[in-house]
């Protein structure tokens, strides 16, 4: 033992430094240094490759990293795709549509037969429908105002003698003539 | 070569170059392997303990080589990283000490063999007076008498005042020479 570290052993602690040995040295498996020399060549091989990747990582990367990842996957404002009126209101588009094509449609349909009051019709008169007849004959058929229920067939029997009765000017052409 | 040949400028000079990274590696290995088990075994007690942290402590060597300044000795730096290692080791398996130390405690106070000074019950005493120190008087204690560092070198290694060492040192071996003589004697 070195002397100063003894000597100052033999003040401190007088028993220990009795003693003429250290205590033993514990045991180590057999040939363990010789097998632990090429253990530790392999381990500084692999230490000594390209392993230092943390000395190639950027600058405070761990410091980063949890708000980094926390900005990629916390959830961002939606991006707002701005649609246009028609895609929004497609449908409502639609059942309009067909409401306007439908009503379109019965209302042509319902046209092209008008709807004659036949009560109101049933009203007129024999003389007004008479008259009405006298004005619109040229154009009116007989059996069309009869299928539309405005005149019955007697009445047209009607119309038909009194167009034949002569006129007053007809009475005197004829009486004339008769006299002749 | 012997070992004790191999200084610790060649190792650095083959360190230094890429091309002898791998036979200044060696070197290092040959000269410190031992020594650095002994020291961190006398830490840990057991063998597969101590050979689990040796590794560490050499593969944090190969990692920070590069990083050593040579502001103190190759020697200082590999023992500062033993150090650390074997009080991180023991300090993650406090549990587990603390039940050996209670049952080597035990088996002390129960002892009542008759007075005659046995040196091998006393160096078995010492041994077992050491186990049971704190572990950072059992360092310096260790590296006073087992390695018989200086104060100097211990400070350098383990970063403190000589005089913090000194107290340290004292303390501990006067629990030693109490546990020892207290066993010797009955």
């Amino acid at each position: 033992m070195n002397k100063d570290i003894h000597e100052e052993l033999k003040e401190i602690a007088p028993v220990i430094a009795s003693l003429s040995s250290k205590p033993p040295t514990p045991t180590v498996p057999e040939g363990y240094f010789e097998a632990l020399e090429a253990q530790l060549v392999g381990l500084s091989r692999i230490a000594s490759l390209p392993q230092n990747q943390e000395d190639d990582l950027p600058t405070a990367y761990f410091e980063t990293l949890e708000s980094n990842v926390m900005s990629k996957v916390a959830p961002q404002e939606a991006k707002v795709v701005k649609m246009s009126w028609f895609k929004q209101n497609r449908w409502l588009v639609a059942a309009c549509s067909i409401l306007i094509v439908s009503a379109t449609f019965f209302t042509i349909i319902k046209n092209e037969k008008p709807v004659i009051d036949t009560q109101t019709s049933m009203n007129i008169t024999s003389d007004e429908a008479i008259e009405y007849i006298e004005a619109q004959s040229g154009h009116i058929q007989m059996n069309e105002l009869i299928d539309a229920g405005i005149i019955d067939s007697t009445m047209v029997e009607e119309l038909s003698f009194y167009q034949s009765v002569p006129s007053d000017e007809d009475e005197m052409m004829f009486e004339s003539e008769l006299d002749f | 070569m012997n070992t004790t040949d191999i200084t610790d400028e060649a190792i650095l000079a083959q360190l230094r170059e890429s091309s002898t990274l791998d036979a200044g590696f060696r070197m290092l290995i040959r000269k410190y392997q031992e020594r650095l088990y002994w020291q961190i075994r006398r830490m840990v007690t057991n063998h597969d303990d101590a050979d689990d942290v040796l590794q560490n402590v050499f593969v944090k060597i190969f990692r920070n080589i590069h990083q050593f300044k040579e502001q103190s000795g190759l020697f200082t730096w590999i023992y500062r990283i033993a150090t650390n290692e074997s009080l991180t080791f023991l300090e993650k398996n406090k549990f587990q000490k603390n039940q050996v130390d209670i049952s080597l405690m035990s088996e002390v106070v129960s002892s009542n063999s008759a007075y005659t000074f046995d040196e091998g019950k006393a160096l078995e005493a010492l041994e077992k007076a050491i186990h049971i120190l704190p572990d950072k008087q059992k360092l310096v204690f260790n590296m006073r008498y087992y390695d018989e560092l200086s104060y100097q070198e211990i400070a350098d290694i383990t970063q403190t005042s000589v005089g913090a060492l000194k107290a340290t040192y004292h303390h501990a071996i006067k629990k030693i020479e109490d546990y020892v003589t207290n066993k010797v004697q009955y």
